[in-house]
């Protein structure tokens, strides 16, 4: 019998509910909508990635090395394919093409292909034998976009290198490398043995040498890619970056690829859930509020405390379905919308599926969410006396329920607990970040506590009436500042920290290219070339010094080898053993600047390139740069050997330089003295300030005529490719600090209108008493404005520290506080605390009081 | 201060239809005077009450506070009018539950158009008089919870005339507190009503409270009659 009173109750009063506070469960739908969307994304991006993966790969199974691969390797790699296992190669080099003339020369993706690739994917090709026709060689195949920008057609030539190839066709469906494409461009494809005679594959030219493994059904792929390496590592030959790398390695690597957005959307997704949160349990107490005397009369009537609390929660729960539900669609939306909002960012592409998984989790963390959150304000159904019916001024013994509150307390920490370990995917960040919340609220309180106390001490007879009364009523019994002030603060807390979070990311993102960078990036250019390719530049009123490029590896810090160091794990293996790209120099490049130590002598700096000798017989000096120095915990004075291309050079540090990395201009960790890396292979690189688009595309055209193997990056057009990929993730990052900020504003205005039953009875009672409208808004503006002004400060600030906590602990990036923007926050805040006080003092105001007494009483 | 009613009427809208509460009031309340309103629930004494106090406007006719007729104020100047003018006694008593008993019976001196700004010194004092004048001297800092229903309606005696008014209005002053408490409620209210000469009108259905007024007036669906019985039995006070 009752279950059935509970729920036929909970049916009645919810269609109440729903009309009074269904707007309030936007905020939960927005947090629903946020987690759902993510979720079915991520999900989609996971089987993007397994499938592009293979595709990428070109196999199950890639090695892969940044030199060509020596008589040991290919020896392993016939005697894998002698077992069975088809092997296709290829050769991928970032290089100019353009067209027989010179012009529209582009930096692409050059790849050099066998036969038998790709693996795993099936190109379509325009004309129908445009593919084919690569394999038997002196042709040249690209997707159709690309085409078109080089503006050559089927049947045109391109140049390449030394060579000129005609076009065979148009071609899709290849797999790109996404790192590549960002930067370089799109791919073109041309038959392996054309690439090698292109004379392309110079010292430095950053070729990649590839073979992809066909592992048959039968074989596990892993297995294959641990006998290859096994294999390899008995080799006594020397690779740079040499790697083996499985399909479902690729896959994970590729959804690291956008591991900064995921953790950015799964935060904002979790502060959407909590705003929702937060605003249901605002709107619930304000639903609790008016219903508080029909409670009293139903516990009149016999309607036993448990009966009332459980149809409530019930209640609470169907209102939540209600946002679940509507969240749910939103996450939807979201899902489709996300691909296409983020198609430049991300590092592959996929389609939106079906995803029930997802929907069910929304529905069950959105209900979950909100019942967790009403318990709170629920706990108020419980302590209505029945003779509350009778006498309006009866209090509720609250001394009871004191168990009660810590219960639902301690429910409601590990609810959030769980919801932020399952959103961050970690046990130490989503405790870290709970205990960041629970400090946040501590905070919050103590300030208000500190209000109370101190407005208290400041009010003496001599103020003003209005404004006494309107102070006073944040310390009076029964005053909200407590409950008002924490709730709002967290609200502006939420919305600010992800506005300095989305900003900080912002500006990260919004590389700074100003007008007057360099606009050509030229690299690739060899020994021989440098004073043609500097007089070529000097001859079109770009006068540049290029900078020598000497790639080595770490071989020894003090004497203890680096295989040795990484074993001991205090330095970063990635540190020890990648490959640096060094170069020497008599003066210091502008823009670094000496943190200790002395730079060497100016003498040095008369003949930079080929060199002086190096000040003694014994290690040469360098300059590295401070923050690698700390991570390779060297400092002044310190002994460190590189290997240079098979050659050890040994060097003492003796100075150590901060480096603008934001600068565009060719930086380096490690500088040596002139002379010291004499004889060393170098390639050189360098900038040209070449603003003129017409004298740019002139350049350009005699560059690719001139030098073939030179490469060079236009970076105006860089730039547009930078704007592009910075504009979408800055749409993304204002459209979720536009959700937290739509759901925290609906946060606070239910917490503002849950507190106006009170003040509008007391406002009625004081216009019956005489008190004019003047008098009335005064005492609203004054009570609301420093629950606002204050709540929202504090809120705000502590969400700038929280924000720029993040920023710099979970995406290790500079701290930048948009203050402005936080500001016109707290304004916004202010001015909505406000016309919410005023509304609610709006209908006594104007009607009669009479009337507002009557309906108080009701 | 006198209250003048001419040919008030009042009808209320209750879904679509019209629904005539008052009708055709003629009422001349003199000053200074003691007047009570009978009647059986709903017939209309509370919304009459609420009229005279321009807490309501009516359909049709006057009302006339002194001389200001209060019908064509705005409720801006019905405000001010009640401010400077008028004293209520609730039967649910009404108290500000946030403020304290002194800060209860400060409000209306502190609303008074001619309250001293910035000088609320002698506003106190007047506060805490009146409260020991009720017998609530030792209560002055407690809040409405912590009093009982006779303590709290004290409060909203010593609320009522702290402001000096010069019309008095009382709504079943007693309907709340049991026979005893009632009584002395009334005998306070007498006694404050002689010492500031206040017009009492008094909105009532204990005939013993009643017959305490100079003049009775019955409701009868919507229409004022004076009650002759009730007057005569009680032998009537304070007529100015």
């Amino acid at each position: 019998m009752r279950g059935s009173f509970e729920v036929s109750l909970a049916l009645r009063e919810a269609r109440t509910g729903a009309r009074r506070i269904g707007v309030f469960m936007l905020a939960i739908a927005l947090g629903v909508g946020a987690l759902t969307g993510l979720h079915a994304f991520q999900a989609d991006a996971a089987a993007g990635a397994r499938s592009e993966a293979r595709a990428l790969l070109g196999g199950d199974v890639r090695v892969q090395a940044g030199n060509a691969f020596g008589p040991g390797l290919e020896a392993v790699i016939d005697s894998i394919e002698a077992s069975g296992i088809p092997v296709s190669r290829s050769i991928s080099l970032g290089s100019m093409v353009s067209a027989v003339d010179g012009s529209g020369a582009r930096l692409l993706q050059l790849i050099g292909v066998d036969p038998l690739y790709p693996h795993g994917s099936e190109p379509r090709a325009t004309p129908e034998d445009a593919w084919d026709r690569l394999g038997g060689g002196g042709v040249i195949a690209a997707d159709r976009t690309t085409l078109q920008q080089l503006e050559v057609e089927v049947g045109d030539s391109l140049r390449v290198g030394t060579l000129v190839l005609p076009v065979s066709g148009a071609v899709s469906g290849l797999p790109i490398d996404p790192g590549i494409q960002t930067i370089v461009g799109p791919p073109v494809f041309l038959a392996l043995s054309d690439l090698e005679a292109a004379g392309l594959l110079t010292e430095g030219s950053l070729a990649q040498y590839r073979a992809s493994l066909l592992v048959p059904e039968n074989q596990n792929p892993l297995d294959v890619a641990r006998h290859l390496q096994e294999r390899i590592g008995e080799l006594d030959e020397d690779y740079a970056r040499l790697s083996v790398r499985t399909a479902q390695e690729e896959a994970e690597a590729l959804a690291e690829g956008f591991q900064a957005l995921s953790r950015f959307l799964g935060l904002s997704a979790f502060i959407a859930l909590l705003l929702g949160g937060v605003g249901v349990a605002g709107a619930i107490q304000l639903y609790v509020e008016e219903r508080l005397p029909g409670i009293a009369v139903l516990r009149c009537l016999g309607a036993r405390q448990s009966t009332i609390f459980r149809s409530y929660l019930l209640q609470a729960a169907l209102l939540g379905a209600g946002g679940a539900v509507v969240g749910v669609v939103f996450g939807v939306l979201l899902q489709w919308g996300l691909p296409a909002l983020l198609a430049s960012v991300l590092p592959f592409r996929f389609d939106p599926g079906f995803r029930p998984l997802s929907m069910v989790l929304g529905l069950t963390v959105g209900i979950g969410v909100t019942v967790l959150f009403a318990l709170f304000p629920l706990l108020r159904v419980r302590e209505v006396p029945p003779l509350a019916a009778l006498r309006i001024d009866v209090e509720g013994a609250s001394g009871r329920s004191r168990s009660a509150r810590l219960l639902v307390g301690g429910a409601l920490a590990v609810g959030v607990l769980l919801l932020a370990i399952f959103q961050t995917g970690g046990i130490l960040e989503g405790a870290a970040l709970t205990g960041g919340l629970v400090l946040v609220l501590l905070v919050l309180r103590g300030i208000a506590a500190l209000l109370m106390w101190g407005v208290r001490g400041v009010l003496t007879d001599s103020v003003p009436f209005a404004i006494r009364q309107g102070v006073s009523g944040l310390f009076r019994p029964g005053n909200q500042t407590a409950v008002m002030l924490t709730a709002l603060g967290f609200g502006a807390f939420l919305i600010s920290s992800l506005f300095v979070v989305s900003s900080g990311l912002r500006d990260w993102l919004s590389v700074e290219l100003s007008e007057d960078a360099p606009a050509l990036f030229l690299f690739d250019v060899q020994s021989d070339q440098r004073d043609g390719v500097e007089a070529l530049l000097a001859r079109f009123g770009a006068p540049s010094d290029l900078f020598p490029v000497v790639p080595a590896r770490l071989e020894s810090i003090e004497g203890v080898g680096v295989e040795a160091l990484a074993l001991e794990g205090e330095i970063p293996g990635w540190t020890l053993r990648r490959v640096y790209r060094n170069t020497w120099s008599g003066e210091l490049q502008s823009g670094d600047r000496i943190t200790e130590g002395e730079w060497w002598d100016a003498d040095h700096g008369e003949d930079r390139d080929q060199g002086a000798a190096p000040s003694s017989a014994g290690p040469v000096r360098i300059s590295l740069e401070a923050d690698l120095a700390r991570q390779l915990r060297v400092g002044l004075g310190s002994r460190v050997v590189w290997d240079v291309q098979g050659r050890s050079v040994e060097s003492v540090i003796t100075s150590l330089r901060e480096v603008d990395w934001t600068r565009f201009q060719p930086n380096f960790f490690a500088v040596f003295e002139p002379g010291s890396l004499e004889g060393a292979p170098a390639s050189w690189i360098g900038l040209a300030p070449l603003v003129e688009e017409e004298a740019r595309v002139a350049l350009q055209q005699e560059l690719v005529r001139e030098f073939p193997n030179v490469s060079f990056l236009d970076l105006s057009a860089i730039r547009e490719t930078v704007l592009r990929v910075s504009g979408q993730v800055t749409r993304l990052l204002g459209g979720m600090a536009l959700v937290a900020v739509a759901g925290g504003f609906l946060v606070v205005a239910a917490t503002l209108l849950s507190g106006r039953f009170r003040r509008r009875r007391e406002s009625a009672i004081l216009r019956t008493l005489g008190s004019s409208g003047g008098t009335l808004r005064v005492i609203l503006a004054v009570e609301y404005l420093a629950l606002g002004g204050l709540g929202g400060a504090a809120g705000v600030g502590l969400g700038a520290l929280g924000g720029a906590a993040v920023l710099r602990f979970a995406f290790e990036l500079p701290v930048t506080v948009p203050l402005w923007s936080l500001l016109g926050i707290w304004g916004v805040l202010v001015l909505l605390t406000l016309s919410v006080g005023w509304t609610s003092g709006g209908p006594v105001i104007r009607s009669t009081p009479r009337a507002v007494l009557g309906s108080a009483e009701g | 201060m006198k209250i003048e009613l001419q040919g008030v009427e009042k009808d209320f809208r209750i879904g679509g239809r019209t629904l005539p509460i008052l009708r055709g009031i003629d009422l001349l309340i003199p000053e200074q005077s003691v007047v009570a309103l009978v009647g059986p629930s709903g017939s209309g004494k509370t919304t009459l009450l609420g009229l005279m106090a321009g807490l309501d406007s009516p359909s049709r006719g006057r009302v006339l506070l002194g001389t200001t007729d209060i019908t064509a104020a705005t409720e801006e100047a019905r405000a001010l009018l009640r401010a400077r003018h008028v004293g209520f006694v609730f039967q649910t008593f009404h108290l500000l539950p946030s403020l304290t008993a002194r800060e209860n019976v400060q409000v209306p001196l502190e609303l008074h158009p001619d309250a001293p700004a910035g000088r609320s010194g002698g506003v106190r004092r007047r506060a805490e008089e009146l409260l020991d004048r009720v017998g609530l001297g030792d209560r002055v800092d407690h809040y409405p919870a912590q009093l009982s229903g006779g303590e709290r309606q004290r409060v909203a005696l010593a609320r009522a005339f702290s402001a000096r008014p010069a019309i008095l209005f009382a709504d079943e002053p007693t309907g709340n507190l049991d026979r005893a408490t009632g009584a002395g409620i009334v005998k306070l209210l007498e006694e404050l009503n002689r010492e500031t000469k206040t017009t009492l009108v008094l909105v009532t259905h204990d005939m013993e409270l009643a017959s305490r007024a100079a003049r009775v007036y019955r409701m009868v669906d919507g229409t004022v009659r004076p009650d002759v019985a009730a007057a005569t039995a009680g032998g009537g006070r304070g007529e100015g």
